[in-house]
C-alpha cells in the first residue's frame, strides 16, 4: 500500500513537527512541575512568538534563526511580565488551582482577540529562507525543514542543559520537587517562579517561530500547539521535561502516520482518544510519578 | 424581615417574567428571555460540576451539543415528535456523560480539564466530518417544537425548563447530597475517609448535570433551527465559563445571573461584537483578581453591610 519510502518520509516530518511540540511541551510541563499552574495562555506565547518572527523578517529582513531568537528573548521578558502581573497577585490564596487556571484561561481569550484585532484574521507566511532540498535514498527533506528540526533539537539541548547543569536550573528542579524545602534552603521561590515562566514563555515562542515559515501564522494559530502540548504532558507526565521530549516526538510522529493512513480532519481525533484512553489506564500519564 | 422582602422579590420576578410576552410583546426581548433561560440552565448545570464538586469540567458544550444534534436527527430521520425527541437527547447526553465521567474519576484537576475539553473536541469534529449523518459544516435544518409553534411558545417551554431545572437544583443541593458535594471539592480524602462513596456521588452528578444540558442544547436546537458542529465549540465553554464567573461559581442563583447580564450585556455591545472576547477575557481576569465570588459575592457584602448598619442604628 505505502512504500517504505514514504513511510520513512513522513516519519521524518513527524519528527521535524515533533521537535516544535517538544519546545512547547517542554515549557508547559516545566510550569507545571515549577508553580502547579496549568497554563491555558500557553498556546498564545506560541502565536505571539510566531508573529514577532513574521514581523522582524519581513519588515527587518532578519533571516528565520535570527528573528526566532529576537522572538525568544521578547517572550522571555513577556513572560515574566504576564507572571508578576496576572499570578503574583494569587500566590497564597485559597483555591490557587481553579484561580489559575481561569486566569489563564481569561489572558489567552484576550490575547488571542486582541491579536485578532491588531493583527487581522488573515492568514500570513513567510518565504522559504532556505531554497532546495535535501535527497537521501527516497527521502526528501526541505532545508527549511531541516534547518528547523536542528535548531530544535539545539534548543531542546539548551534546555535540557540548563535545567540540568546550571544553578537557576537546579534551584527550578528544587522548588519542583518540593517547594517549602528549596525555600528553606535560601532559594527565591517567586524569583524561580518568574523566571521559569519567561523560560517556558521563550520556548513556546521558539516553537511557533521556527514553525512560521513552514505553517501560516494567524490569531488562533497557538490552539493546535496547546492541545498538542496538553497531550504531550499526559503521555510523558506532568511536571516532567524528559517525559515531554520522549513524548513530543513519538506523537509528532503518530500524527504524521495518521495523516497518512486515514486523513488530516481525523489527526485530532485520533490524538485525543488516544490520550483519553492512556489516562483511563494509567491516571497519571505514561512516564508520570505518583 | 429580610427573608419576606427577599420572598416577595421573588414572586414579582416570577410573575413579570410569567406574564412578560403579554406585558412586553417585544419579539426581540422575548428572543434574548429565551436564550437566557436556556443559558441559564446550562450554566448552572455545568456549575454543578465545576462549582460544587470541583470537577474541572472544559467538556460541558459537548452535553449540550449531543444533546441538540441527537434530538435533531431523531426528528429528522426517523420522525420523532419534537418533544419526545428533546427528552431523549438529554438521555444521549447523559449516557455520554458516564463514557467521559468514568475516566475523570481517578484524574487530578489538570488531568480532568484535558480530557473533558478533548472529548468536546472529538465530539465537535466527529459531527464535522461525519457528513453523511450531520451534513458536516453545513449544518441540519431543524424541525420545530410543534409546527407552527411561535416565540411565545418557546418562551414558555423553555422558562419551565429554568424553573425544572432550578427547583430540581435547589432540592439536590439542599439535601443531604448537596453537603456530600461540597464535601468532596473541599477535600476528596477526608470525603473517602469518612465513608462517603465519591465515585458514586461524581457519576450522579455528571448524570443530572448533562441531562439537563442536553435538553437545554436540544430546546436550542429546535428554537434557533440551524444546527451545526460550531455549537460544541470551544466558544461556548468560554461564554459559559464567563456567565458563571460574573454571577458566582458555587452558588446556586450565581449562573442563572451572570448568563441574564451577560445576554443582555452583549446584546447590547453588539456594535463592539469583535471585540466582545476581547471583553470577556478582561472580565475573566478582573472576576479572578478583584471578586473571585462574582456578582452575588458582591450583592451579598452589600446587603451585610445595610444590615450591619441598620443593626448600628437600631442599637444606638
Amino acid at each position: 500500500m505505502f512504500t517504505a519510502s514514504i513511510l520513512i518520509q513522513q516519519i521524518v516530518y513527524g519528527l521535524v513537527i515533533g521537535s516544535s511540540y517538544v519546545l512547547m511541551a517542554a515549557g508547559f510541563s516545566l510550569i507545571w512541575g515549577i508553580m502547579g499552574v496549568l497554563n491555558l495562555a500557553h498556546g498564545e506565547f506560541y502565536m505571539l512568538g510566531a508573529y514577532i518572527a513574521y514581523y522582524v523578517s519581513s519588515l527587518l529582513g532578519f533571516n528565520p534563526i535570527m528573528s526566532a531568537i529576537v522572538a525568544m528573548a521578547a517572550m522571555f521578558f513577556f513572560g515574566i511580565a504576564f507572571e508578576r502581573a496576572l499570578l503574583s497577585p494569587l500566590y497564597g490564596r485559597k483555591g490557587w488551582e481553579m484561580s489559575t487556571v481561569l486566569i489563564t484561561v481569561g489572558a489567552s481569550i484576550l490575547i488571542q482577540n486582541l491579536a485578532l484585532v491588531i493583527f487581522g484574521e488573515k492568514y500570513k507566511g513567510l518565504p522559504m529562507y532556505f531554497e532546495g532540498e535535501l535527497e537521501i535514498w527516497k527521502i526528501v527533506l526541505s532545508y527549511d525543514r531541516l534547518v528547523v528540526f536542528l535548531v530544535g533539537i539545539f534548543l531542546i539541548a539548551l534546555l535540557w542543559y540548563l535545567l540540568k547543569y546550571t544553578r537557576v536550573g537546579m534551584a527550578m528542579r528544587a522548588v519542583s520537587q518540593n517547594q517549602e524545602g528549596a525555600y528553606l534552603t535560601g532559594i527565591n521561590v517567586h524569583k524561580i517562579f518568574y523566571l521559569a515562566f519567561g523560560l517556558s514563555a521563550a520556548f513556546a515562542a521558539a516553537g511557533g517561530a521556527l514553525l512560521a515559515p513552514i505553517y501560516f501564522v494567524y490569531p488562533t494559530v497557538g490552539a493546535g500547539p496547546l492541545l498538542m502540548a496538553f497531550a504531550i504532558v499526559i503521555f510523558g507526565g506532568f511536571g516532567s521535561v524528559k517525559g515531554a521530549i520522549v513524548a513530543g516526538f513519538l506523537l509528532g510522529v503518530f500524527e504524521s502516520l495518521v495523516v497518512l493512513m486515514v486523513s488530516s480532519a481525523w489527526k485530532d481525533v485520533f490524538i485525543f482518544v488516544l490520550v483519553i484512553i492512556v489516562l483511563t489506564v494509567r491516571p497519571r500519564g505514561l512516564f508520570g510519578i505518583q | 424581615m429580610k427573608g419576606s422582602l427577599k420572598s416577595i422579590l421573588l414572586l414579582g420576578l416570577f410573575l413579570l417574567l410569567s406574564f412578560f410576552p403579554f406585558l412586553f410583546p417585544d419579539p426581540y426581548l422575548i428572543h434574548l428571555l429565551i436564550l437566557s433561560f436556556i443559558f441559564s440552565v446550562l450554566v448552572s448545570n455545568w456549575n454543578i460540576l465545576f462549582g460544587y464538586m470541583g470537577i474541572f469540567c472544559f467538556g460541558q458544550q459537548a452535553f449540550f451539543g449531543i444533546g441538540a444534534y441527537s434530538s435533531a436527527l431523531l426528528a429528522l430521520k426517523l420522525g420523532v415528535p419534537v418533544p419526545l425527541s428533546i427528552v431523549f437527547g438529554g438521555f444521549v447526553a447523559s449516557l455520554s456523560s458516564i463514557l467521559i465521567g468514568l475516566p475523570t474519576l481517578r484524574l487530578q484537576g489538570a488531568y480532568v480539564a484535558l480530557v473533558t475539553l478533548a472529548f468536546a473536541e472529538v465530539m465537535r469534529m466527529t459531527c464535522s466530518n461525519w457528513v453523511g449523518m450531520t451534513r458536516g459544516q453545513l449544518g441540519l435544518t431543524v424541525t420545530a417544537l410543534i409546527p407552527g409553534a411561535g416565540r411565545v411558545g418557546y418562551y414558555y417551554v423553555a422558562f419551565l425548563l429554568l424553573l425544572l431545572s432550578t427547583i430540581v437544583l435547589l432540592k439536590v443541593m439542599r439535601s443531604s447530597f448537596g453537603y456530600v458535594t461540597v464535601a468532596i471539592r473541599e477535600s476528596q480524602e477526608a470525603a473517602d475517609s469518612l465513608g462517603i462513596n465519591v465515585i458514586k456521588y461524581k457519576i450522579s452528578a455528571f448524570l443530572l448535570s448533562s441531562f439537563m444540558s442536553g435538553l437545554a442544547g436540544a430546546l436550542y436546537a429546535h428554537y434557533i433551527r440551524i444546527l451545526t458542529p460550531d455549537i460544541m465549540s470551544l466558544h461556548l465553554m468560554i461564554t459559559i465559563l464567563v456567565m458563571g464567573m460574573l454571577g458566582g461559581i458555587g452558588t446556586l442563583p450565581g449562573p442563572i445571573l451572570g448568563t441574564f447580564v451577560l445576554t443582555f450585556l452583549s446584546e447590547y455591545l453588539r456594535d463592539f461584537a469583535q471585540f466582545r472576547f476581547i471583553i470577556y477575557g478582561t472580565l475573566i481576569i478582573l472576576a479572578v483578581l478583584f471578586v473571585p465570588g462574582g456578582l452575588v459575592s458582591g450583592l451579598r457584602s452589600v446587603e451585610t453591610k445595610l444590615k450591619g448598619k441598620r443593626c448600628q442604628e437600631g442599637s444606638s
